[in-house]
């Protein structure tokens, strides 16, 4: 059976992150937390794509008694995401030792 | 009614279901939810247009783009065989004997003057049929592609059959006279028939004042030229009537189907 080896992008690696420590966030609370680093234009859209790669689960805002307009979306990571980024972050730590260093001969 | 109805009318309209409630509906309700309200605009229209185009090149929209465009070539072969039929036959001069038919002044290319635009509506209806799962923004750019091909045909294709064909006529006649009897230039023709002139020559005729063609007569207008005018206005006319008729019948072949489960469920 083919098996697809998972990829996360730096952004969809920022946003897990931030999930993984701050358990629930909207979109718009991911962007605040981010620093600059995930901006407002794409942040729905990679939201939306690690949905359905399966890295995060939503779900709406509880209804608020005379609230108006659309509820909410609330993200949160799910176990198979989080140990995407965790074999992520392992990987990545790992390669960084094997590189070699510049300037010596 | 809260800010953001319109944007979210519009996403749901567009956009595919499950899209608009992943991408688009979290946009909205955080636009609605914030201050900056600027940010929460260009936040929504970048997501739309990564939405659309994602949209557009799933497996459902492109059913609905070979469905439509198949029975939009079957109509449009179906027609173009009757038309050659009828045209190419003796049946053209029982045609013509028809009065108020007006066959005749639809010359040979009638399937890409009247037949394009009215093919759109079908065309759409049988495609999104059969690809119901397909997204808005695909019916749409299905109903776009068939008012640019409408405009084509009408506005370049057709004319250059037109002119195809009096050029031929001109050279026949020329060949089996052997040049012995004087006729129009075909410049001159070319130049009056404003069947036969492409979109932006026709504007450029009807917006020309009538030609003296008589170098001695500067002020003599002949009269075939007098109506030349007039001629290029109706035809003017003619054309940007089809192409209002296409975009009805991309309306149509787009809204048909969700009127008509409008009226089943009232009744």
């Amino acid at each position: 059976m083919k098996r697809e080896f998972p990829h996360i992008s730096r952004t969809e690696r920022i946003i897990l992150d931030l999930l993984v420590h701050d358990e629930e966030l909207y979109g718009l609370q991911i962007v605040e937390r981010s620093n600059g680093l995930v901006k407002r234009g794409t942040v729905y859209v990679t939201l939306g794509r690690m949905q359905e790669k399966g890295y995060v689960e939503s779900r709406t805002e509880p209804p608020v008694p005379g609230a108006i307009g659309l509820p909410r979306r609330l993200y949160r990571p799910t176990a198979y995401g989080a140990a995407v980024l965790k074999a992520w972050t392992r990987m990545a730590t790992a390669l960084a030792r094997l590189r070699p260093a510049r300037g010596l001969s | 009614m809260n800010r953001g109805w319109l944007l979210h009318a519009l996403a749901r309209w567009l956009c595919s279901p499950q899209r608009c409630a992943n991408v688009l509906e979290p946009a909205i309700a955080d636009l609605q939810h914030d201050s900056n309200r600027l940010a929460g605009y260009r936040a929504f229209w970048i997501s739309l247009v990564d939405s659309l185009a994602h949209d557009v090149c799933e497996r459902d929209s492109r059913a609905l783009f070979g469905q439509a465009a198949a029975a939009f070539l079957a109509m449009i072969a179906m027609s173009a065989a009757v038309e050659a039929a009828v045209m190419r036959s003796p049946l053209r001069a029982a045609v013509h004997a028809v009065p108020y038919l007006y066959w005749y002044a639809l010359a040979s290319s009638a399937t890409l003057v009247w037949i394009v635009p009215l093919a759109i509506a079908p065309a759409l209806l049988y495609g999104r049929r059969r690809a119901p799962h397909a997204a808005g923004v695909a019916g749409l750019c299905a109903a776009a592609a068939g008012v640019f091909l409408s405009l084509a045909a009408s506005g370049w294709i057709a004319p250059a059959i037109e002119r195809a064909g009096i050029v031929r006529q001109h050279e026949a006649f020329e060949a089996a006279t052997n040049k012995r009897f004087q006729t129009v230039p075909l410049e001159v023709d070319l130049d009056r028939m404003s069947t036969a002139k492409s979109l932006p020559s026709l504007i450029k005729g009807a917006l020309a004042p009538p030609a003296h063609r008589f170098p001695g007569y500067p002020n003599y207008v002949a009269p075939e030229d007098r109506y030349s005018h007039e001629a290029h206005w109706m035809d003017l006319k003619l054309r940007l009537l089809l192409l209002v008729a296409s975009v009805l019948s991309g309306v149509v072949g787009l809204r048909a189907r969700s009127l008509a489960w409008t009226v089943r469920e009232r009744s």
